[in-house]
């Protein structure tokens, strides 16, 4: 939940959703978890910070940290806990 | 760089989806109801403003249609906009049953005349207003959002509150039989409709475009200079207003102070959203998108309507002002927003939770675009016709219109109950 993005290194997994309308930026980053292991990450790039997606996305139980970026979109760092 | 607090993610913050819904299938109803009342009477409501059967038809259309959805929209919209619940959110089914119920009374009390249904609606409409006032001014205080959209909101709300009182006074003053000093009935009226048109619904629609025509359709951003400089002058409007009425103002100068209102959203709101949709980074065919374009084409229609009005004393023009402003600006934008933002709500509250889990259908497939293209499509042949029958005091023409505006009401609530019947997978817990 912090926005300390200079000590993390960008996961290897990138997901940029910026130029889908709403809600499929949500739909495509809910059908990607599965596909998460245990301690891997990703990273979604979203139009704007995607309030309701972090709601489910917290309910899965999945580490978080997001931000709003200069231009007005949204970042989403997912990990899945090992 | 966070969001603003983690207590303004928590899922209890955002209404059960039986709010909004409850007020938006008021819409259909509503429509379908001005449809037969229009079938039933033909072109007299159509002639004049001063005919029972207009100030039945116009409230049909300013509370049942354009009121029950705003009133759905802003309980949604305030948690997930703003950042903030709406304090006993239980309350809005009670405001559901009193505004539904108010409605009805005073449109039956427009029909029969003056006497107890007056009294009756404007009692359960002033106790649903108090009863959402109180409670979405106190969630919209407490939002730390500082955006043109909660100054929008903002606006609206309070124009919403000065509307009321001055239906609510309208109701009180034929009971009473007492006209207060600097009580000027024409000018009154036209400051009840005018804030009702220009701030209530105008300050909402054009509030909520700044977030929803981006998100739903990729448009461009509107500059940040733009949007303020249509909220201040949304604002001017409902500032003035109210003094001028109070102080007991020509009707001169009430038309003068509806007129930054007025120029905001029919002539530099369009001006600013069309141009922005027509340059969206994604122009996949989109029958929502169409009924937001034929409501911004209407919006210049419908100021050049309150000039001609004007300049051209007519009823004739009051009438083409009234059904462009309320079913072709507000009922268009209305119609296209309903059949994206319901879907996406049943998708949210349903589908979501199993998204990766199970196989659940794409929210955009949930209404397909060939059912909300005929409702959208009846809509607009309505509006045609009704326009067509007002200009030239054709019965015909108003009855078929009446029709058309029925199959409109029928269409639009069958694509909302479609929409509403779709549940969630039952196989594996979420």
């Amino acid at each position: 939940m912090t926005d300390d993005r200079s000590a993390q290194q960008l996961p290897e997994r990138v997901l940029d959703v910026r130029d889908l309308p709403a809600p499929e930026p949500f739909e495509a980053i809910l059908e990607a978890l599965p596909t998460l292991n245990p301690g891997e990450e990703l990273l979604a790039r979203t139009p704007r910070l995607p309030r309701l997606l972090i709601q489910r996305l917290r309910e899965r139980g999945l580490e978080l940290r997001f931000w709003e970026e200069p231009d007005g979109t949204g970042a989403v760092w997912i990990r899945r806990p090992a | 760089m966070s969001l603003p607090g983690d207590a303004s993610l928590s899922l209890d913050q955002a209404p059960p989806l039986s709010i909004p819904a409850s007020f938006f299938l008021l819409a259909p109803v509503a429509i379908a109801a001005a449809g037969v009342l229009l079938l039933v009477l033909g072109v007299d409501p159509l002639e004049s403003g001063g005919r029972p059967g207009s100030g039945a038809l116009t409230h049909l259309g300013t509370l049942g249609l354009l009121g029950s959805v705003m009133l759905g929209a802003l309980y949604q919209m305030i948690p997930v906009v703003l950042g903030g619940a709406v304090p006993a959110i239980r309350v809005a089914h009670a405001v559901h049953a009193a505004w539904t119920l108010g409605v009805t009374a005073l449109v039956a009390g427009f029909l029969t005349g003056p006497g107890g249904l007056w009294g009756i609606g404007g009692s359960l409409l002033g106790a649903a207003l108090v009863l959402f006032l109180v409670p979405v001014g106190l969630a919209m205080a407490r939002a730390s959002a500082q955006t043109a959209t909660r100054v929008g909101m903002g606006f609206a709300v309070v124009g919403l509150l000065v509307v009321g009182l001055l239906g609510l006074s309208f109701v009180a003053l034929r009971g009473a039989g007492w006209l207060p000093p600097g009580y000027h009935p024409t000018t009154w009226r036209i400051g009840h409709l005018g804030l009702g048109l220009a701030v209530w619904v105008g300050g909402l629609l054009t509030a909520v475009s700044w977030q929803v025509l981006p998100m739903f359709y990729l448009s461009t951003e509107i500059r940040p200079a733009a949007r303020t400089a249509v909220t201040a002058a949304v604002g001017l409007s409902l500032l003035g207003v109210p003094i001028a009425l109070g102080l007991g103002g020509s009707i001169e100068l009430v038309l003068a102070l509806l007129a930054p209102a007025g120029v905001a959203i029919w002539a530099a709101h369009p001006a600013l959203m069309i141009p922005a949709l027509r340059a969206r980074r994604r122009k996949r065919q989109d029958e929502s998108l169409t009924a937001w374009f034929g409501a911004l084409v209407c919006a210049p229609a419908t100021g050049l309507c309150a000039v001609a009005a004007i300049a051209w004393p007519s009823p004739r023009w009051d009438v083409a002002f009234v059904l462009l402003a309320v079913l072709g600006w507000g009922g268009l934008a209305l119609h296209g927003m309903l059949c994206r933002v319901l879907p996406f709500l049943v998708w949210f509250h349903r589908l979501s939770p199993w998204i990766g889990k199970v196989k659940v259908p794409p929210m955009r497939k949930l209404l397909p675009q060939d059912r909300i293209r005929r409702g959208v499509l009846a809509h607009g042949v309505a509006l045609g016709l009704l326009l067509l029958a007002a200009g030239t005091g054709s019965d015909f023409l108003a009855r078929i219109g009446g029709l058309a505006l029925l199959v409109t009401g029928v269409l639009l609530g069958a694509n909302l109950v479609s929409v509403l019947r779709v549940r969630a997978p039952e196989s594996v817990s979420p």
